[in-house]
């Protein structure tokens, strides 16, 4: 097999700890504050980042699908699922191709998922309302990924770090 | 055989990682001039199909839309007096309200209230969206004479 126990126990433990931090997000940062649905920080995203750096598409695919079918099965309704689901998937799409473009800083990866995780709720609202106006809120959402984008990042830097000491044996990576 | 499926698969997961850049370089310019373009693109297409909105002087019309269909249009032109609507059948709690041209969801029976936090709705264009519900309500202007009129500049 080309995963071993060790890595599915890693698996669960990034599932677990997305699925914590944006249930805390959503406590500690009340929607209220954003006057436009669906801007949030998405801290969850960092969870995202790391899992694309280590395990690669693959097991960072089954941990965002899995962090939305748990989030909705804790007491979400199905419009929340649609709009993380497409939001998620966007955002990891563009994240795994500008990481195998090479030379992208984290910066620029986690601003271009954070825009991109805009785009696709945008989209699902445009889904779910069947009209287009929803556009309307885009440019702003836009804007304000490039900032939530670069507090990721920032974030995401020690981690990171953190992560690689704890796995001395092999350096960059986890297995 | 099992061996070399084994390797093969890391290559392909090894060449999906990658070692990141933990500093800012010029190329992540590239993306958030992309982000930055696209915002003021979509600002600007926006921004136009608005005044294109205002520009219409016929009548305003406040027009609900659940799931893209029609469920409400009152004509605000005619309303003075407060009158509250609640047009999404087997939703008592949600309520449109119309009073002295304007607009608003006065309530609705969704968490986050954001469509109620918009307040009230007067200019063309204008619109708050309740996802939870799938409602938007919306205020259009048309043109009384569009539609009964259908000739064009040379024939008039």
């Amino acid at each position: 097999m080309k995963y071993k126990a060790k890595d599915y126990t890693r698996f669960g433990i990034m599932i677990s700890l997305s699925l914590a931090i944006s249930v805390a997000e959503s406590w500690l940062i009340p929607a209220v504050l954003f006057p436009v649905p669906g801007m949030r920080l998405g801290l969850a995203n960092v969870v995202t980042l790391v899992s694309l750096y280590f395990f690669g598409i693959a097991p960072t695919l089954m941990i965002v699908v899995s962090r939305c079918i748990l989030t909705f099965a804790f007491g979400g309704n199905l419009v929340a699922f649609l709009f993380s689901l497409l939001g998620g998937l966007c955002s990891l799409a563009v994240m795994h191709f500008l990481i195998s473009r090479r030379h992208y800083s984290v910066f620029g990866v986690s601003v271009g998922g954070a825009a991109a995780h805009n785009v696709g709720q945008i989209l699902a609202a445009v889904i779910l309302t069947r009209t287009i106006d929803m556009v309307a809120y885009l440019p702003v959402l836009l804007i304000v990924s490039l900032l939530t984008g670069s507090v990721i990042a920032i974030a995401f830097i020690p981690i990171y770090r953190a992560c690689t000491i704890a796995d001395k044996n092999r350096g960059r990576d986890l297995y | 055989m099992g061996q070399r499926f084994t390797e093969n698969a890391k290559k392909f997961d090894g060449d999906s990682r990658g070692k990141p850049i933990l500093h800012f370089v010029k190329w992540d310019l590239l993306v958030l001039g992309l982000v930055g373009m696209l915002a003021v693109t979509t600002f600007l297409s926006v921004y136009l199909y608005h005044n294109h909105m205002k520009a219409n002087t016929g009548d305003l019309f406040a027009v609900l839309t659940v799931d893209g269909e029609e469920v409400l249009r009152v004509d605000l032109s005619q309303s003075t007096e407060q009158k509250l609507y609640s047009p999404i059948e087997g939703n008592p709690d949600f309520v449109v309200c119309i009073e002295n041209g304007q607009a608003c969801i006065e309530k609705s029976n969704c968490k986050d209230q954001i469509c109620v936090a918009v307040g009230f709705l007067s200019k063309p264009g204008d619109m708050a969206v309740c996802i939870p519900n799938r409602a938007v309500l919306k205020i259009v202007s048309e043109e009384p004479s569009s539609g009964e009129k259908p000739y064009d500049v040379i024939s008039q």
